[in-house]
């Protein structure tokens, strides 16, 4: 009588001991280029001061955000971060269950880099808190140059810990989520680039919003959601650049493809291009697309016939597509040094989502819910 | 994907990389001669390496978009203005195709010695540059003695000791 | 961290069944084992998918190692070649798409925490 269970996890364990295997022997590989020396750099000395606006479904964001950027000592960069959403809220969910609210949500965070060799090492620190929900997270990351400069390794790891709670009842639940990055950047040829990333992130804990309902025949539940989540992205991305007669790059071209899935059963996929071009010495045009689409969760139903385990009527977690097209245009109106500032940019972006969804219904129309959202920022850049 | 075609995937990497001839160095050797090169400079005339024979020369072979390029040219800047009555020279060999862009940020950082125009990459081709920036020395019989493979912070006290031994011969 | 914690930690992100909730008076259904079978795929997947970017990667790394010196990197250096030209603005736009889809990662930008729900 064959012992299937011994067998599976016999193959299982070898298949771990391959992996493990081919792991070592890809870090080896990239360990034994002979290629040449070409030192990593810390990112760019730099404050950006933007103007965000959303409107949408109901929905209205605006706010500030400020990012400052420092190196010290030539291997250090300190970089700081403030964030603010005003929320005026009267979306789908809230309009057909509730009553419009507004909101304000603030976030802060810091970040230290280090440059040692051909490594850049940071940490970063991050607290968002609006009035129903607080979310604390910091991480790790490291980027090390091989190849003399021509492949990039990244590595990162996040941990964050949110407080989940209601603004009329004392109900308070948590989560807890860890994020695994590893992403390789190489260089092809003296005009193109490719990026390859994957992002796992685990989640335990209450991980839906208390105030929305499921519906069963037609009548409201609460939501019930399984009490982890699992995910794994892969993106692959690529740059190819365009030259003319005056300029070695006067257009880049930019590619993205992302696969996603996760074990509440969504499957999404996202295409993006964006095509930059100079034009002049100051103006820098962008024009961008975006296409994503996802199959819904296995626990969605827009209306449920009979009661399950995992129940949720989220219409982040339904089938829908989405398209967006978007410009941007940034103006370099100081490009010699003034003062410790080397060029300033005044930048402005433009982007109309549509989402279209295919089992979430507008129970005001009886209608497939869908709509169109413009998200707008305005923004300063100063580089020193 | 299995993992057993995972790992015959990586077998055949590992033979492609045994099987690549590593293209390497058709750099000149410490102790040979430099290759003698003539380029256009940002002053009047073009400049000859050949003309500088006698003198300490380095040669920085720099980008205006190269980070450790612009981090050190202050720093060589000093080192010229110091030992140059001593009988050393230095030429800041520059890559970028628009040699309008490099003189500008030779003017901003302020740096004094005198930049020579390599749009076409003749000369970094010639020394094999496999480094941005590199920086070699050549002593006063024209032979290259040092070179320096990129910058880090502290390379320049490396420099200066380096140029001034090769003074005293 | 100790090895255990680390240990569990990664469990959690790579072996864990998702069918457990808060609640244990509800019991398990059909439902639930389907997600255990998708936790041992998840897993494979990742290591998989892991294994293909680096294999990928290797070959074409191979391929453009010896071919471009670092005095022709001169396009590579603009701007307008890096996958993420202004850091703020694409964590922001970023933001917009991961609050209102069911995807999330694998993105130039690496967020911080927020009340997505």
């Amino acid at each position: 009588m064959i012992d299937f269970e011994r067998v599976e996890n016999l193959s299982h364990a070898r298949c771990q001991a391959r992996n493990r295997a081919a792991l070592l022997l890809f870090l080896a590989v990239f360990l034994a280029c002979p290629c040449t020396v070409l030192a990593a750099v810390l990112p760019d000395d730099r404050t950006d001061t933007l103007y965000h606006y959303y409107d949408g479904g109901g929905v209205t964001v605006r706010g500030p955000a400020l990012l400052v950027r420092k190196s010290v000592a030539d291997t250090v960069s300190l970089s700081g971060r403030y964030y603010v959403d005003t929320i005026s809220s009267a979306s789908i969910d809230v309009v057909t269950t509730a009553s419009p609210y507004k909101d304000k949500r603030e976030e802060f965070g810091a970040g230290i880099d280090y440059l040692h060799g051909n490594s850049l090492m940071g940490v970063t620190l991050s607290s968002s808190k609006e009035n129903d929900y607080q979310a604390d997270s910091f991480g790790l990351n490291v980027s090390h140059d091989l190849a003399g400069g021509l492949t990039t390794v990244n590595l990162g790891y996040s941990q964050g810990y949110d407080i989940v709670q209601r603004v009329d009842t004392s109900f308070e639940e948590d989560i807890n989520r860890y994020n695994f990055r590893l992403g390789v950047t190489q260089v092809l040829s003296r005009s193109l680039l490719l990026g390859v990333n994957f992002e796992g992130i685990a989640e335990e804990g209450y991980l839906s919003n208390p105030y929305r309902s499921a519906r069963i025949l037609g009548a409201s539940l609460p939501e019930r959601y399984p009490g982890t989540r699992d995910s794994q992205a892969v993106a692959v991305r690529a740059v190819q650049a365009f030259s003319s007669g005056s300029r070695p790059v006067i257009s880049s071209l930019r590619a993205e493809y992302r696969y996603f899935r996760d074990n509440w059963g969504i499957r999404s996929n996202t295409l993006a291009f964006a095509l930059q071009r100079y034009f002049g010495d100051r103006v820098l045009g962008e024009a961008r697309y975006r296409y994503y689409q996802q199959s819904a969760a296995s626990f969605y139903s827009d209306n449920f016939t009979t009661e399950m385990v995992y129940m949720a009527r989220d219409k982040e977690l339904s089938t829908f597509t989405s398209h967006s097209l978007g410009y941007k245009v940034s103006w370099k109106f100081l490009d010699r040094k003034y003062s410790f500032i080397d060029r300033m940019s005044l930048n402005f972006t433009h982007d109309y989502i549509n989402f279209d969804y295919q089992d979430f219904t507008d129970v005001r129309t009886g209608e497939a819910y869908s709509f169109g959202a413009n998200v707008l920022q305005l923004f300063v850049s100063a580089w020193y | 994907m299995p993992a057993h075609s995972a790992c015959k995937l990586a077998a055949i990497a590992l033979a492609t990389l045994l099987a690549v001839p590593v293209s390497q160095a058709a750099m000149p050797t410490a102790g040979s001669v430099a290759p003698d090169f003539t380029l256009k400079s940002n002053g009047s005339k073009n400049l000859k390496l050949s003309e500088f024979r006698g003198q300490v020369v380095m040669i920085n072979f720099w980008a205006t978009w190269c980070g450790p390029c612009r981090q050190e040219m202050p720093l060589l800047n000093r080192i010229q203005e110091k030992y140059r009555k001593a009988g050393f020279m230095l030429l800041g060999v520059n890559i970028d195709d628009r040699p309008e862009a490099a003189q500008a940020m030779a003017r901003n950082l302020g740096v004094h010695f005198p930049i020579l125009f390599d749009t076409e990459k003749r000369v970094s081709r010639l020394y094999d540059v496999n480094a941005m920036p590199s920086t070699l020395l050549i002593d006063r019989d024209g032979k290259l003695r040092y070179f320096h493979l990129g910058y880090r912070p502290g390379y320049e006290t490396r420099y200066e000791s380096q140029v001034r031994e090769l003074l005293k011969k | 961290m100790t090895p255990n914690r680390i240990r569990e930690v990664l469990n959690k992100s790579f072996g864990r069944h998702a069918g457990e909730s808060r609640h244990p008076e509800i019991s398990l259904t059909p439902l639930d084992s389907g997600f255990r079978r998708n936790d041992e795929r998840a897993k494979g997947f990742l290591v998989q998918s892991f294994l293909s970017a680096l294999m990928l990667c290797t070959l074409l790394w191979l391929a453009g190692c010896a071919q471009v010196k670092p005095y022709e990197r001169e396009a590579l250096a603009d701007p307008i070649m890096s996958f993420s030209r202004d850091p703020l603005s694409d964590q922001y736009l970023n933001h917009v798409y991961d609050v209102r889809e069911g995807a999330r990662g694998a993105t130039t930008t690496q967020g911080g925490g927020c009340g997505c729900n």
